[in-house]
């Protein structure tokens, strides 16, 4: 025969597949807009990226100079895929400014300060539609035709006069080589080591903290509904231990809490994966990162990390069972939660500007005891070598988790569950006392 | 000597906050009985029930339920007992049929005896084809047959059920009255139940006590009762030991 948590565990996920309340406000809703947020910024970004890179476009083109290098200037931009349309004076050109990238005026003197060997200008007059990231990025593509342009005089100046352009361009430059650990990473750029690192520094305690809201918002969800379809004085005296009816309850959540953090891991990476398409792509320097990390790092930290966002999510969802266990109704629950996953996410983006790699082995060790922020440390101990406050890190999640949840079961065990109320709505009050004390 | 199913001896409950809801309750059920719990809102009744269903602690004194202790032992007595409170609700987003299915999977040795307590459940409830449909679409009647047929189906040692018929018409209060007396008759089930209505108690229980202010102040047959307190039914009877104003 079926065990009781069995019993108990299976009605659980029937309850939360079927339960709009549960299904369609906690789950559906969260992930679809998620998702749909993910996927607009992310087009949106692609796209207004791609637009400000492709060259071309309409320029109003103000000529007052008149000379050989406003007549070649003009012929580049044409060159480069570009309407030029010309107008004889500002006025009638920003009178017919609509659609066209920007108003571009060629001082008188251009030419000849050119020819001249002086610095020569161009007068911009650029419109603000509105406040989009895709108009923003396309009224600065005219900038990068004026500096290639630029670039493209200057090299043939230094050119016939026997310099080389790069020289003059810049005379001291400089190569980065990053050291990780005892692995040294020579000729790369900082940000194509620190962007990857950064990711997974923040990305894992980033989505350990939304699991860990997601269960806690479950599991305080899944004790109310105990108490709101009136089930739970059934519940109290079936032959069922109030282990295996927490243990299922949790379990229920617990899955549930995985296929939904799936779901949000899948859109952060595929959101994460169309932004980071847009920059230069150098995966072997990421690689070579990471696994550089790894070996700095220690292969304790991605185990400890693991063993330690566990015990992060087995403590949230205690502390939510455990306010649940006061509340009347659904509503109160998912608000009690929100008390939960507000801090805990503060308390994660927190720990990502705190940098305790400069404090003292005692301190940092100190400061891996505070719950859910220590998750965010978990990296930079590793890099540290300070092994003993990584194991400090695993050891107190599990530790609250098992106090959280040891009080919780203490509780259920009780008759307090039954008698304790943390937030009675008031036209229940009077209802609630009377049921206690018939 | 008939084998004594429930002994309340000298209870006292306390809540958190000070009110005391039982004074010193004592009280017997023998086997096979239905013992009806009658008085005024706020005598304890709900209380008493709620701590023999295992749900709250008693302060002081003892109660048990075929010698088991339902303070030290509650495991031991939720074996033997199901419990129907006054305002008991079921899983509206599961149908009828598996709301059953899981009462008698806490229950049921095997498959078979599962089987059988849900096809009895089924009969009692009278819900038909309706058995399959999702709670949350019952009406109030219907879910009270429901949540009679899951107490009685099991077949326990004691049925403890508080206002049974609290709450529903006529032909609804009638029809679980029935059940009650005839699954008790038919499968020897214990009951103690909690009642207002005075006419549900002298039809259905064997031994009713009166409970006022945390007491047992009276008990004994309803015809006892009413001899003994010249009454012609037992609302008198209840008034008389009461007390109730004057119109």
């Amino acid at each position: 025969m079926r065990s009781a948590f069995l019993t108990m565990f299976i009605k659980e996920i029937k309850s939360i597949i079927r339960d709009p309340k549960i299904l369609i406000t906690m789950i559906i809703v969260p992930i679809v807009l998620t998702g749909l947020m993910y996927g607009i910024m992310g087009a949106m970004t692609t796209q207004a990226v791609k637009q400000a890179m492709k060259p071309g476009g309409e320029i109003l083109l103000v000529d007052l100079d008149h000379g050989y290098w406003a007549e070649n200037f003009t012929n580049y931009l044409a060159s480069h895929k570009y309407t030029v349309i010309k107008y004889n004076d500002i006025d009638s050109a920003i009178k017919n400014y609509d659609t066209a990238l920007c108003i571009l005026v060629i001082p008188k003197g251009f030419s000849e300060n050119l020819t001249r060997g002086y610095r020569a200008y161009l007068k911009i007059y650029y419109k603000i539609r509105g406040i989009s990231f895709t108009s923003m990025m396309t009224g600065y593509k005219i900038y990068g035709v004026i500096g290639q342009y630029s670039d493209m005089i200057s090299k043939h100046i230094l050119e016939k006069a026997g310099l080389s352009p790069e020289y003059v361009s810049s005379p001291v430059n400089s190569t980065s080589n990053i050291v990780i650990g005892n692995t040294i990473i020579k000729n790369i750029d900082p940000s194509q080591v620190t962007g990857p690192l950064l990711i997974l520094g923040l990305f894992i305690p980033l989505i350990i903290g939304l699991l860990a809201g997601f269960v806690a918002q479950l599991s305080a969800t899944s004790i109310a509904v105990e108490k709101e379809e009136k089930m739970l004085e059934t519940l109290l005296t079936l032959p069922l231990s109030r282990f295996s009816l927490i243990a299922a309850k949790v379990a229920a959540a617990f899955i549930v809490s995985l296929i939904g953090g799936g779901a949000y891991f899948v859109i952060m990476a595929w959101y994460f994966s169309q932004i980071s398409s847009l920059g230069p792509a150098n995966n072997n320097a990421s690689s070579i990162a990471l696994s550089a990390l790894m070996k700095a790092v220690g292969i304790q930290t991605p185990i400890l990390l693991i063993v330690a966002g566990f015990g992060t999510l087995f403590l949230a969802l205690g502390i939510a069972i455990l306010l649940a266990m006061f509340v009347d109704d659904v509503r109160s629950a998912q608000i009690i939660s929100g008390y939960i996953i507000a801090p805990l996410m503060l308390s994660i983006f927190i720990g990502l500007f705190l940098d305790i790699t400069s404090m003292s082995p005692i301190q940092q060790t100190a400061i891996a005891v505070i719950p859910f922020v220590n998750l965010v440390f978990i990296l930079n101990l590793g890099l540290t070598g300070n092994v003993t406050a990584q194991l400090v890190v695993a050891f107190s999640s599990w530790a609250y988790a098992i106090i959280v949840l040891y009080v919780a079961s203490r509780i259920i065990g009780t008759e307090k569950i039954f008698t304790m109320k943390l937030f009675k709505r008031k036209r229940r009050t009077s209802y609630s006392f009377h049921l206690l004390t018939r | 000597m008939p084998t004594l199913v429930v002994e309340v001896n000298d209870l006292q409950k306390v809540y958190p906050g000070g009110k005391k809801a039982l004074k010193g309750l004592s009280f017997t059920v023998r086997e096979r009985e239905i013992y009806g719990l009658i008085g005024p809102n706020g005598a304890g009744k709900t209380t008493t029930l709620r701590i023999l269903a295992t749900i709250l602690e008693p302060t002081s004194g003892t109660a048990r339920i075929y010698g088991y202790d339902v303070k030290s032992e509650p495991e031991k007595v939720r074996r033997l007992i199901a419990y129907l409170p006054e305002e008991a609700g079921a899983y509206k987003y599961l149908t009828g049929l598996e709301f059953l299915d899981f009462i008698a999977s806490f229950y049921a040795e095997d498959e078979q005896a599962k089987r059988k307590m849900i096809q009895e459940a089924w009969k009692i409830s009278g819900l038909g084809i309706r058995i399959k449909d999702k709670i949350k679409t019952y009406s109030k009647g219907m879910l009270r047959r429901l949540l009679i047929a899951k107490t009685l189906m099991i077949h326990p040692k004691l049925a403890i059920l508080d206002e049974p018929t609290s709450g529903l018409d006529v032909i609804n209060s009638t029809r679980i009255r029935r059940i009650i007396k005839k699954y008790a008759k038919e499968y020897g089930v214990t009951v103690l139940l909690s009642s207002h209505n005075m006419l549900e108690v002298e039809y259905l229980c064997d031994r009713v006590g009166i409970i006022h202010e945390g007491r047992v102040v009276a008990e004994g047959s309803p015809a006892e009762l009413k001899k003994k307190y010249e009454a012609e039914n037992l609302e008198d009877v209840f008034t008389k030991i009461v007390g109730g104003e004057e119109i």
